[in-house]
């Protein structure tokens, strides 16, 4: 009996020896581009320095666009992205959550929606058949997979009955909403959060716009760990990104900024992997990664 | 039990003790070698295989564009050339678990771990163990699923036997 346990503590310790701990080495992090390089890094760069600064080891900030994300993750430590994203890296690549984003008005979760004119007389989703509509980026969850989950849902199918497109280049959940006001398409699928945010810059008019569909609450962005990475030290890590408060600052480029406020976040929350299970189940019905069906 | 007992218990207390402490100090000290020879013979592995390595990492890149159809024969001929190297099947269940076969997938696992347990070990660059837990799950919760369609399915035991079988070294690894 005592040797077993003897036996055992030995092999425990060698599971934790020191090489399997935390490294001193320059760590990365990946976020996910969500308008433009330039404005991605311009919104982390920050937050990278104060986690550095927070956990006394080097952090270099990453901009990945959205398609490049998974051929790039096994060269990441931890990552900063949209829910669907997550969903296939936690799949295909062993990453696991550590923290959810909260901004806007609802926290920590994201909704899309379909949007038309008021003037245009489009009232429900039904009357979307044969009308012209534009979506965000395909790997959106809010801007792409939810409204395609809801057009489904409701029969209609984009590829027979809309004529539909998505805007090429940067910023492209502006393009779609702005492409609705000028009247280039009929509806859009836009991210409530970015709605919010050009209703409340004055940018648009809310009273415009009609919001004939909203999807499912699902998580917003969120922050994950790599497979790679000490357990230990992805615990320290999501406990220095819980613990960031509004007022927290840090030195980038010889300028002392507000962490929370430069990254357009209000905070960061703990969250479960099951909590993502709702976007599972609509990457199923949509037929998106990591549950495409060819 | 008289003084020469007590010194004996005694002795054999501070035996174990520093036997311990011995070994898991020496256990630190020799990761950064052994990371030096391994690095060292992949290096050598690396040159004498270099068709290998961009098959796989073609392989990898045609199975992130969610090219599949080119993926899956170039891993089938990664596993014909290279059967004893473990990335081929690693890179097989890669393909397998995108076309949704999550079962096949882990029997793909279970070879490339079987070959190379460092698939297992997180002190190792290798390690993939939290990818293939996530499979595991898939593909138990599929055999359930297939098992009460078909109870009475031979093959069905077998595959679940295989699925425990790499769920218990999941359990034993380090990471």
């Amino acid at each position: 009996m005592k040797r077993a346990v003897i036996f055992f503590l030995v092999l425990l310790a060698s599971c934790n020896a020191p090489s399997a701990k935390e490294e001193k080495r320059t760590y990365k992090i990946g976020y996910m581009i969500c308008n433009s390089e330039q404005e991605t890094l311009h919104r982390f760069k920050p937050l990278t320095a104060y986690l550095s600064k927070k956990l006394d080891v080097p952090f270099e900030a990453s901009a990945i666009d959205t398609v490049d994300f998974t051929r790039q993750v096994d060269t990441l430590d931890f990552t900063h992205t949209n829910s669907l994203l997550y969903v296939i890296m936690n799949r295909n690549h062993g990453v696991e959550i550590l923290a959810a984003e909260k901004a806007g008005s609802n926290g920590a979760r994201a909704k899309g929606l379909i949007i038309t004119l008021k003037k245009s007389g489009i009232r429900g989703v039904s009357n979307l058949k044969g009308k012209s509509m534009v979506f965000g980026p395909m790997l959106g969850p809010t801007s792409y997979m939810s409204q395609l989950d809801i057009l489904l849902r409701n029969g209609i199918d984009p590829e027979k009955d809309l004529t539909y497109s998505i805007p090429p280049g940067s910023y492209k959940h502006e393009k779609v909403i702005y492409g609705v006001l000028f009247g280039k398409y009929d509806a859009g699928a836009a991210p409530l959060m970015d709605f919010e945010r050009m209703v409340s810059d004055g940018r648009i008019d809310r009273n415009e716009f009609e919001v004939v569909a909203e999807g499912e609450l699902i998580p917003y962005c969120n922050v994950a760990v790599t497979q790679k990475v000490d357990d230990g030290f992805a615990k320290r890590f999501k406990q220095a990104l819980l613990d960031i408060k509004k007022d927290d600052t840090v030195e980038v480029d010889g300028e002392v900024v507000k962490v929370l406020e430069r990254a357009m976040v209000d905070g960061y929350t703990d969250v479960q992997d099951k909590d993502f299970d709702a976007v599972r189940e609509m990457a199923k019905r949509t037929n998106m990664p990591p549950y495409q069906r060819f | 039990m008289d003084w020469l007992d007590r010194l004996s218990l005694w002795a054999i207390v501070i035996l174990i003790i520093s036997s311990f402490a011995v070994i898991v100090g020496h256990v630190g000290e020799a990761r950064p070698d052994r990371y030096m020879r391994q690095s060292a013979a992949a290096t050598d592995y690396v040159v004498a295989n270099g068709e290998r390595d961009s098959m796989l990492k073609l392989a990898r890149q045609l199975m992130e564009g969610v090219n599949l159809d080119k993926a899956e024969p170039l891993a089938r001929e990664l596993l014909q050339k290279y059967p004893y190297d473990g990335q081929s099947h690693m890179v097989m269940g890669d393909v397998l678990m995108r076309k949704q076969e999550p079962v096949k997938a882990v029997s793909e696992y279970r070879e490339a771990i079987d070959i190379n347990p460092d698939f297992l070990d997180k002190k190792t660059p290798l390690f993939q163990g939290k990818k293939i837990k996530t499979a595991v799950a898939e593909a138990l919760a599929e055999i359930d699923r297939k098992i009460s369609l078909a109870p009475d399915d031979g093959s069905l035991k077998r595959e679940r036997k295989m699925i425990y079988y790499l769920q218990r070294r999941i359990a034993g690894s380090c990471g």
